[in-house]
């Protein structure tokens, strides 16, 4: 979806806020435990990698932009287990307000054996690999990026579409995100490729630049079929 | 109230996620979906054991050791696994060679993927729309105002942009002046920074 997320080549969000190096962690414990509560959605398998990526996309982009970024998981990670009745969305509202109130605390409950259950569901939920299917293009092909806007989750940022590149190397077959994240299966060989900077932003390029995506076969096309009118 | 008339967004909009991620924690531990001692380990890893300390760990080992350095391109997570931790199940990893006239830069415009395996939780600037939107535009003029990393005009600039579940980690080079250093030396001198390509070691000439 064209959401607020795609935000390659946009301009005007100011100044990086650089730490100067230092390294991070959780700034708060509720940060820990948003990652942990990711680890028993994905874990429990009530959602993929790409359904979690396509919830926090589904926030509208006000919102999207003015939460910090722990906050749109807890935000994502809401409306999956609600839609998946994971947790019942009345006794969550009361429980936010319980917590808010002080009126609350998390209850304690020990099970050694389930972080390793829960993990091994978030590495099946991340595993993209599929069985092989011989891909279309070869490396040094000159493909273009094929034009589209679909409503539902894509890898495929606004700012490569229409571009040409080559095809850098071939990764393999893996499923596909825009099926993933909605529940359906399909996989497809996925291709790294290259643009240059100049393709992709014109006049305004800097110098020297090159920029590598990884973009699955359905999202590219020869370079040959566009070179007239089409683009 | 049903399903059709909770609207999660809505819901975030007037309660702070302080107390949102407690509500969904508690109801997933009532339901044994989650318990304390899973939240506790999950944190902790983060906070001790998975680290930018991982990827310099690595990164040491390549700069002393010339056919390592081969593995390490040829196969990111079989070769940092012979140096540190890395849960191979769950991440693939392509490290990306600097070079004199070359320099990487490892950015994900659509969310937030980062090599977390080698170098833990990404930092909070990497995302930001900020570093995001101009790291493929203008990486140049991004690195020199918000990082003071000047790079020579002569150097080439390829930026990754990560879409696939592939994750990449720049090798920088080995600093000028490092020759007499052991591996262990070395670790000290290799920044997470480096690691994502926002800082250089190194200009232009080996």
């Amino acid at each position: 979806m064209n959401g607020i997320h795609d935000l390659g080549g946009m301009d005007g969000f100011g100044p990086v806020p650089y730490d100067g190096g230092t390294s991070e962690t959780f700034h708060e414990r509720w940060e820990g435990e948003a990652y942990a509560t990711f680890v028993a959605t994905l874990g429990n398998r009530f959602a993929s990698i790409d359904e979690f990526r396509h919830s926090i996309e589904r926030m509208p982009p006000d919102f999207y932009i003015e939460s910090n970024y722990y906050d749109r998981w807890v935000t994502a990670l809401a409306r999956l287990l609600v839609e998946n009745d994971a947790i019942d969305p009345e006794a969550f509202a009361a429980r936010t307000e319980a917590f808010e109130a002080g009126n609350a605390s998390v209850p304690e409950y020990e099970d050694p054996e389930l972080l390793g259950r829960l993990a091994a569901g978030v590495a099946d939920s991340y595993d993209s690999d599929a069985d092989d299917e011989s891909p279309s293009f070869a490396v040094g092909d000159a493909v273009v990026v094929r034009n589209a806007h679909p409503d539902g989750h894509t890898r495929r940022p606004r700012y490569v579409r229409r571009a040409r590149g080559e095809v850098v190397t071939h990764r393999g077959t893996h499923a596909l995100p825009d099926a993933r994240a909605h529940g359906r299966d399909g996989a497809e060989p996925l291709y790294q490729v290259a643009f240059d900077g100049a393709e992709l932003w014109g006049e305004d390029a800097e110098p020297g630049v090159s920029v590598t995506l990884d973009l699955w076969e359905s999202y590219l096309k020869p370079a040959e079929a566009t070179e007239e009118g089409e683009r | 109230m049903t399903d059709d008339e909770f609207d999660p967004d809505d819901h975030a909009r007037s309660h702070d996620p302080e107390a949102r991620v407690r509500a969904l924690q508690s109801l997933l531990i009532e339901k044994e979906l989650l318990s304390s001692d899973a939240v506790d380990d999950v944190i902790a890893t983060y906070e001790r054991e998975i680290g930018p300390l991982n990827g310099a760990r690595v990164v040491a080992r390549a700069w002393t050791d010339d056919a390592y350095r081969e593995r390490l391109l040829e196969d990111g997570v079989a070769a940092a696994s012979e140096v540190v931790d890395v849960d191979g199940d769950a991440i693939d990893l392509e490290v990306v060679a600097n070079a004199p006239g070359e320099h990487h830069l490892v950015v994900c415009t659509l969310c937030s993927c980062y090599p977390w395996a080698v170098l833990g939780l990404p930092p909070t600037w990497y995302k930001t729309p900020a570093y995001r939107s101009r790291a493929v535009k203008e990486p140049r003029t991004l690195l020199a105002e918000e990082f003071d990393t000047d790079l020579p005009a002569d150097v080439e600039i390829h930026v990754h942009d990560s879409t696939s579940e592939l994750r990449y980690m720049v090798l920088p080079q080995r600093p000028p002046g490092t020759a007499g250093m052991d591996e262990d030396e070395l670790v000290d001198l290799v920044t997470r920074d480096a690691m994502i390509g926002v800082d250089r070691f190194g200009g232009s000439e080996r």
